[in-house]
């Protein structure tokens, strides 16, 4: 299915400097000029948390056909202090360039077939402002040149950029990123040339953004979050269009208030949702617990960064999943969903609301920093078209729902879901009681507990909940492969680590290497019989993540008894690249088996 | 004795030179919170332990740029007050062992923004005051959370643009919510000493600090730490800044000892609170594209019912903007 993917030119930039630099806006006007020439794109933004000084630096991935990860080294780098040069220049492809300053950085060792291109960017920066400031949008004059895309593309991102501001910072930038351009273009020094489509802009976005536009899309009508990277742009998102989209957006004292405030939005009717990063979902956990306990669906997005504790504020990790399915005290029913990417996200969100209100559970959705906060990827149209089902929410009593002015809110049914109702509708009242209770709403504890009459009634409460999860498990969707079917090597992935291995799989491919991708997203509860049957394949199985423990593979072995021959998992806090996947199935070729 | 005889802070002159917090750091440029904590360090010393939960000071703390001269210990979020006790605690039983001298003991410092102080942490902070924990808790309050991209907190004054704030069209005025009075939710535990504080009245500061030092328990203080990012103003004017807000009422200077409070600085006519938000890009919505005279007059009367209130209970004439 990948087959004419395969085919197209593409090309890598790394831009790299010290914070304050102006390095992710400039990284962000470079993609633009790139989308906007109808090239597809996959970008990794890698900051800091620091305010100013730490080394940061923005890499684009960009082709004519489908791109999705990183792409392999660089081909064009641009590193604005020596220290980003000596951090970047051994990954310069061969056949590649370094565009540098030469007063700045002193290109030392650059490997023989990558070409150094000296711009004076400071010099030129100097004549537009008394400080340097301008030095990257010189920097991208150069680069736009070198890549020979048209200088007008260019000036429309800087003015995008800058425009609304200040009109005179626009021109004054647009005039220094000619110079660089024009300066480079007489050097005669242009050295790719893409197939460039001027007419065709490809939309771009977070992963972020995009589920921000999903729950929007898919009835969102609460939102609430406490600060924390990398999860902040959603709330940032939310609450600049708040009115404009008729939601609430709640921002809480701290995750407690913020869960606690979510699914008291969604006892009350609206479709809520919250947002957080690990550290903060570790204060929500209680209260995931009185959801499924109170039966009151609720959606909290995760946004994974490399833990624990504060760990790598803004570094990406795919380690979050074993808290997911150990969320707070003993057994209950959980959705746990991963998309890939942007396009998958804004899907994704419409689903874990139709899901965690059908099913009166909560849904809880992995996203993670290399996707989600900056990690731009393109994304081919979205389809608003997007059913809300509320599920089993009744306003009007039926025979024997209500008995001494009690509704039997938590009734036992054949589908083991129990109709819902709001509070204020009439004749339906009932408490959505934490301990355990009968079918009215009624404790079981505290009086009852323990005497034999209530004992199967506990155990019928129980299972009731946990038996949604059968119902569930047929409803999520099964992994999907990537590549053709029946190949010597399948790379099992989930989430955001489906990228690199697509990536890796069209070039191994291209090396004869018979390999394809198997790409999880909805990770709990595992639908055993059916990924049994698909995973019982001839060819030997690799599991991808970005964790220490191999949490997925565990959550594979214990669901389904399936157990892969190698791993590949990566915990350094940086994305995967297709590199490492590629080094990986190599090696297991060679029947030794991979840790990268 | 009057307060002149009572402390070694008489003038600028008279602040200490040995400074515990090295240059260099890793903050912005103009940080009002890292001015705070420097002034608060060279009154206590070099002998402390900081508590510190998650704010822009935790970014502070990068090696190599680390500037400490002091030891440093990182809470989760909500509970630096509760990690103060058991490092408080545990000198305690040290000493009393005879494990450590009495004089090599520490200064227990809880040192948060305003996000850990106002928002997540403030159920510890009142655990902490309710149990007399013989500690510091320096709060430096750049009124939101700065670190994180400048999001609303409840220590966000009105009319301020955050990113969780922003004006829009059918939210012109920014944040709507008026800041909690922090100084009095600790005044209502009763501690020892509650101050509040500004680096731009440096004596006023460091006599406050050195006040509190003499006093067993909680002893607490906020800190306005002007915020050149957040903000949005030129980082050299953070002293300017801090003044202005002082000067115009809005950061009142005071202290309450054993909750009897008193201002320390009176100033005897405000200047205006615009002359203050017209500073500040926070505060541009307000003046730009089009004067919200309504927002601007909401913040003067607030300042205004403020002073009112404090002539009356201190016997002292002063001046308000308008009226």
């Amino acid at each position: 299915m990948e087959n004419d993917e395969t085919k197209g030119a593409e090309v890598t930039i790394r831009l790299g400097a010290a914070a304050g630099d102006g390095i992710q806006s400039a990284g962000e006007m470079m993609m633009k000029v790139l989308a906007r020439s109808g090239l597809y794109i996959s970008t990794y933004n890698g900051n800091q948390s620091l305010i100013r000084g730490g080394h940061v630096w923005f890499h684009i991935h960009a082709g004519t056909r489908k791109v999705y990860s990183l792409g392999y080294g660089i081909d064009f780098l641009v590193p604005l202090t020596q220290l980003a040069f000596d951090q970047h220049f051994e990954s310069v492809n061969t056949g590649g360039a370094v565009i540098y300053d030469p007063s700045i950085v002193k290109p030392h060792d650059l490997q023989q077939g990558v070409r150094g291109i000296p711009v004076p960017l400071g010099e030129i920066a100097l004549k537009y402002d008394k400080r340097p400031i301008m030095k990257n949008t010189v920097a991208l004059g150069a680069l736009t040149s070198n890549l020979g895309v048209k200088f007008e593309v260019l000036a429309d991102a800087i003015t995008d950029q800058f425009g609304r501001k200040n009109p005179g910072v626009a021109e004054s930038n647009i005039k220094a990123a000619r110079e660089g351009y024009d300066l480079v273009k007489n050097l005669g020094a242009q050295s790719f040339e893409l197939k460039y489509d001027y007419s065709c802009t490809k939309p771009v976005l977070t992963a972020d953004y995009a589920f921000a536009l999903g729950a929007v899309n898919a009835g969102c009508r609460f939102y609430a979050a406490y600060p924390m990277s990398p999860a902040s742009p959603i709330v940032h998102w939310m609450a600049s269009h708040a009115k404009q989209l008729g939601l609430t957006v709640f921002l809480g004292e701290d995750e407690i208030s913020v869960i606690n405030a979510t699914i008291g939005a969604s006892y009350a009717g609206a479709r809520a949702m919250c947002g957080t990063s690990g550290g903060g979902f570790a204060l929500m956990q209680e209260a995931v617990g009185e959801a499924a306990m109170t039966e009151t669906p609720v959606v909290v997005v995760d946004v994974m960064r490399a833990g624990p504790s504060t760990g790598l504020p803004t570094k990406t990790s795919q380690g979050d999943l074993n808290m997911m399915l150990g969320i707070s005290q003993d057994d209950f029913p959980r959705i746990i969903l991963a998309p890939r990417d942007s396009a998958d996200s804004f899907y994704t969100a419409g689903r874990a609301f139709n899901l965690a209100e059908r099913y009166q559970v909560p849904a809880i959705i992995l996203l993670d920093f290399a996707i989600g906060d900056g990690g731009y990827s393109t994304v081919e149209g979205l389809d608003p078209s997007f059913t809300v089902d509320r599920g089993k929410v009744v306003s009007v009593p039926s025979p024997g729902a209500v008995s001494g002015g009690w509704f039997r809110r938590f009734a036992l049914t054949d589908d083991n879901i129990s109709p819902r109702s709001f509070p204020g509708t009439p004749d339906l009242m009932f408490v959505a009681k934490t301990d355990e209770h009968d079918e009215w709403g009624h404790d079981l504890s505290d009086v009852n507990s323990g005497l034999k009459e209530f004992l199967p009634l506990r155990v019928k409460m129980h299972e009731k909940r946990m038996k949604k999860l059968e119902s569930i498990k047929k409803e999520l969707r099964l992994p999907e492969i990537f590549g053709p079917t029946g190949a010597d090597i399948t790379i099992v992935t989930w989430g955001s680590s489906a990228n690199p291995a697509r990536e890796a799989v069209q070039r191994l491919r291209m090396q004869g290497v018979s390999v394809n991708s198997l790409e999880f997203t909805d990770l709990y509860p595992l639908n055993e019989s059916e990924i049994k049957r698909i995973l019982q394949v001839p060819g030997k199985k690799v599991a991808l993540e970005a964790n220490y423990t191999g949490q997925f593979e565990t959550l594979l072995k214990r669901e389904t008894g399936i157990i892969m021959d190698a791993h590949i998992r990566k915990y350094d806090g940086e994305p995967i690249y297709p590199s490492e996947v590629e080094k990986g199935v190599l090696s297991l070729r060679k029947e030794v088996h991979a840790v990268v | 004795m009057t307060v002149e005889q009572q402390t070694r802070f008489r003038t600028l002159k008279d602040i200490p030179t040995p400074d515990y917090m090295s240059p260099g750091g890793s903050l912005c440029a103009g940080c009002g919170g890292l001015l705070a904590v420097r002034l608060f360090h060279k009154v206590l010393g070099p002998n402390l332990v900081w508590v510190n939960a998650a704010g822009c000071l935790t970014v502070m703390v990068n090696y190599p740029y680390v500037p400490l001269k002091s030891n440093w210990l990182y809470t989760a979020f909500a509970s630096a007050p509760a990690g103060a006790q058991g490092v408080r605690d545990a000198f305690d039983i040290l000493i009393q062992k005879g494990k450590i001298p009495a004089e090599e003991d520490v200064k227990v410092v809880v040192l948060t923004g305003d996000g850990g102080a106002y928002d997540i942490g403030l159920q510890s902070t009142s655990g902490a005051m309710y149990r007399n924990l013989d500690f510091y808790y320096l709060c430096y309050d750049n009124q939101a959370y700065g670190n994180t991209g400048f999001q609303v907190s409840s220590a966000t004054p009105i009319g301020s643009a955050t990113a969780t704030t922003p004006p829009t069209p059918s939210e012109p005025g920014g944040n709507m919510f008026k800041r909690k009075d922090l100084f009095e939710i600790w005044r209502a535990h009763k501690p020892p000493y509650i101050a509040t504080l500004s680096s731009s009245f440096a004596v006023d500061f460091l006599r406050k600090v050195e006040k509190g030092s003499k006093m067993k328990g909680p002893k607490l203080f906020i800190s306005l730490a002007g915020c050149p990012t957040g903000w949005g103003y030129d980082p050299r004017e953070t002293i300017r800044e801090e003044k202005l807000a002082v000067d115009t009422g809005i950061w009142p200077l005071k202290e309450a000892v054993n909750g009897e409070v008193k201002h320390t600085y009176l100033p005897r006519a405000l200047k205006p609170v615009e002359e203050y938000l017209s500073t500040q890009a926070r505060y541009e919505h307000l003046f730009r594209p089009t004067k919200r005279t309504e927002v601007i007059r909401m913040i003067q009367n607030d300042v205004n019912n403020y002073w009112k209130m404090v002539s009356k209970d201190e016997n002292v004439e002063i001046r308000l903007v308008g009226e």
